[in-house]
């Protein structure tokens, strides 16, 4: 206990200048907090639009891996091949892949093209930090600003035999065949571009 | 009921200087209405229940304002749905019980008694009505139907029955802060002294509580299946704390000119800045600026987990880590000196751990850094195993690095052990003194037993301990005044006046004793001119 630390005799109790300059100083250091805070919470918003922009696409690709390998599947740009191979089960080897019919064979850009257009629902979803369509990137880099908003599908290959138990996560092409089933995961970049990872799902 | 005056030693029992909440002596015939009174809520009476009950319900309040905004969030309230409505239940039973019996017991409070209808006077008495609107709402549902934002928004009234303690706690502070400037106040709240009083207390806890949400915060914003969930929530909770944080580090920076040694308005504050309790309060604000104007030039993941840093915050309320920080400062020349030897060896195995293995491994002793890891690793003891030799001399400097790695990585640790002992050991001579100084008078008031109270805690010494080193400053006191040291005797004038005499007195049985002849021979070259006339003063008024 300090009770010589300030005194207690003739010391004015009224306001004075420099107590009200502090005074200001608080208001003026809570008003930045304030605001800084709100900035942020700007940002968040904007990372929930993203994220719920990540989710739709999960929604919609995961709906669509068993519908896209009927026949009369109404998207063909991102149809599947009827008798494809489970990757679960068992992975394409290169010989499986060479011997698929090449005519045949859809693309992600396409299947991105046509999902994307105006008229599906996809085509709706904007990044709220450009104010444009959703975009696709390699991966999230936090050196480039104009990432933020934007989302990565990863490809999820079953690891080489010396690796036991782990993935290996490759980003999907626009070049990249979709007509046999696959393991995706998806991420978005949130305001800082870093990534947030929304989920696994098979299309 | 306590006395608060001064108490001469020998009728403090050890207990009453330790034992805060000693029991309460209360007359047991009083009739049950003034029994529980007393027990209950008369604070006036030391040893009762009164501040018990009064932190209990103040912890219910807090537990019922965070259940309210948890309530609020779908993702916590859904599954736990069951246990929110047990705990509301819970504390509304709890607050009734509280309500009723202090309607029961109002004629006993000194402040409804003299009232024609006391139990009247306190259902209209602030207090009681703020009591009343944290119970209400929960049986107004019963009988009306009332909208659910509307319900939970009453029940947010809540929080106004923490004013049943912060209330007393301001009017304490604006009475032990009358007649004093703004800045003081400022001070007094902010700074421990004793002019801060309950709300000072009230403003520890309060920081204390949002350091410890913060980080639990940050910790758990780590975990991304929460962070995902909970974003915005994290947000809000982070500017809060930040502008609670940034309040306290103001006014701690404006009012530090009160406190002895930083009187300067400027320089007194630019050292009050670089104190480390300061750094630490500016540290665990900083982080939430950056993270939204800089973001693109520091890494945000580092930053985030910086805002663990605000844990330091907490050891302003402990002692244990001002000691450590003494320690190391005292020991900093032999602890440089002993990591010193520590880097020459891990130099010295390293060039010798690259020389033998090399040629044998070049992939895993492909240069000195990479066999300085190796050196790190094998004299800490931890041993990976991933980098191993496996010539003949790699492994005989292995095993000799192996065994100094013990030596020399317990000498740092054996040396910062036993300084702290050795400052402990120190401060408790502190204690001992301050409490010799207190036992002078042979009273003890109640700020000094607080005092020793307080000490007792901070240095983790037991009811035996401060009881043996009262013992014994009392049994100082008690020895012949020959036997106690010239400093103590010359506090005690009575006491220098009668060691004078003793000294005068041994002087002259020298002189009567001693070869006057033979002495006088040599105290001519000894003996100032001085010191002789004395000795031949003493001698002849002796003879």
């Amino acid at each position: 206990m300090n009770r010589n630390s300030s005194s207690t005799s003739s010391v004015s109790t009224k306001l004075n200048l420099w107590n009200l300059v502090f005074i200001l100083w608080v208001i003026l250091i809570l008003t930045l907090v304030i605001w800084t805070g709100s900035l942020s919470f700007k940002n968040g918003l904007k990372t929930e639009i993203v994220k719920a922009n990540g989710l739709a696409w999960i929604d919609w690709l995961s709906q669509a891996s068993q519908e896209r390998f009927e026949p009369s599947y109404k998207i063909p740009a991102c149809a599947g091949q009827p008798n494809q191979l489970d990757p679960v089960e068992k992975s394409p080897s290169k010989k499986e892949l060479q011997q698929s019919d090449k005519k045949n064979q859809t693309t992600w850009a396409e299947c991105f093209q046509s999902l994307t257009s105006s008229d599906m629902p996809l085509g709706q979803l904007r990044n709220p930090y450009t104010n444009q369509p959703v975009q696709f990137i390699k991966k999230c880099d936090s050196a480039d600003p104009s990432l933020a908003g934007a989302l990565v599908i990863l490809k999820i290959l079953p690891a080489p035999n010396t690796i036991s138990n782990q993935n290996i996560f490759k980003p999907l092409l626009d070049s990249d065949p979709i007509d046999l089933k696959q393991q995706l995961r998806i991420f978005i970049c949130d305001h800082a571009s870093y990534p947030i990872l929304i989920g696994d799902f098979e299309f | 009921m306590t006395n608060q005056t001064s108490k001469p030693v020998k009728d403090f029992k050890i207990e009453d200087i330790l034992i805060s909440n000693q029991t309460a002596q209360i007359d047991p015939n009083l009739p049950l209405r003034a029994t529980l009174y007393a027990w209950l809520f008369n604070p006036n009476i030391e040893g009762n229940y009164q501040k018990s009950f009064d932190r209990w319900i103040a912890l219910l309040i807090i537990l019922n304002i965070f259940a309210i905004f948890l309530e609020d969030i779908p993702a916590i309230y859904q599954p736990y749905k069951n246990l929110f409505l047990i705990f509301d239940l819970f504390s509304i039973v709890i607050f009734l019980i509280e309500y009723l019996l202090r309607l029961y017991l109002a004629p006993e409070d000194n402040e409804f008694s003299n009232k024609t209808h006391p139990r009247l006077s306190f259902i209209k008495s602030p207090f009681a009505l703020i009591d009343l609107l944290a119970i209400a709402p929960f049986f107004l549902q019963a009988f009306i139907p009332i909208d659910l934002r509307i319900l939970r928004f009453l029940r947010l009234l809540r929080i106004f029955k923490i004013f049943r303690v912060l209330i007393p706690a301001y009017i304490q502070f604006i009475e032990l802060n009358q007649h004093r400037s703004f800045r003081q106040k400022i001070h007094a709240l902010v700074f421990p002294s004793s002019f801060g009083g309950k709300l000072h207390e009230i403003f520890d806890t309060f920081i204390a509580i949002w350091v410890i949400i913060s980080v639990f915060a940050v910790i758990l914003e780590t975990v991304g299946s929460i962070h995902f969930t909970f974003h915005l929530h994290f947000i809000v909770l982070d500017t809060i704390a930040v502008a609670i944080f940034s309040l306290e580090y103001c006014m701690r920076m404006y009012s530090c000119v009160e406190e002895p040694g930083f009187r300067h308005p400027i320089l007194g504050r630019i050292k009050h800045g670089k104190q480390f309790s300061s750094i630490v309060d500016l540290l665990s604000i900083l982080p939430f600026f950056i993270e939204v104007f800089l973001h693109h030039i520091v890494d945000l993941r580092f930053l985030r987990v910086f805002r663990l840093l605000r844990l330091l915050k907490l050891t302003r309320y402990s002692g244990a880590t001002s000691t450590l920080r003494k320690v190391i400062a005292r020991e900093w020349p032999v602890l440089c000196a002993s990591i010193f030897i520590m880097l020459l060896l891990v130099i010295l195995t390293s060039c010798l751990g690259y020389f033998f293995e090399h040629e044998a491994q070049p992939d895993k002793y492909e240069n000195i850094p990479q066999s300085i890891y190796w050196a790190v690793i094998t004299l800490a003891s931890v041993g990976y195993g991933d980098i191993s030799p496996i010539t003949p001399m790699g492994r005989f400097t292995t095993m000799i690095l192996a065994l100094l790695g013990i030596g020399i990585f317990a000498i740092p640790a054996a040396l910062l052990s036993s300084a702290f002992s050795d400052q402990l050991h120190k401060e408790r001579e502190e204690m001992k003194r301050e409490i010799y100084k207190i036992l002078q008078d042979d009273l003890i008031n109640h700020h000094e037993a607080q005092f020793i109270r307080d000490e007792a805690k901070r240095l983790h010494l037991t009811h035996h301990e401060i009881n043996d080193i009262i013992h014994e400053i009392q049994h100082e006191s008690q020895q012949p005044q020959a036997e106690l040291p010239i400093h103590q005797i010359a506090k005690n004038t009575e006491y220098a006046v009668e060691h004078y005499k003793i000294l005068l007195a041994q002087l002259r049985q020298l002189g009567l004793l001693t070869n006057q002849a033979e002495f006088s021979k040599l105290a001519a070259d000894r003996l100032t001119p001085s010191e002789k006339a004395l000795w031949e003063k003493i001698n002849q008024s002796s003879n």
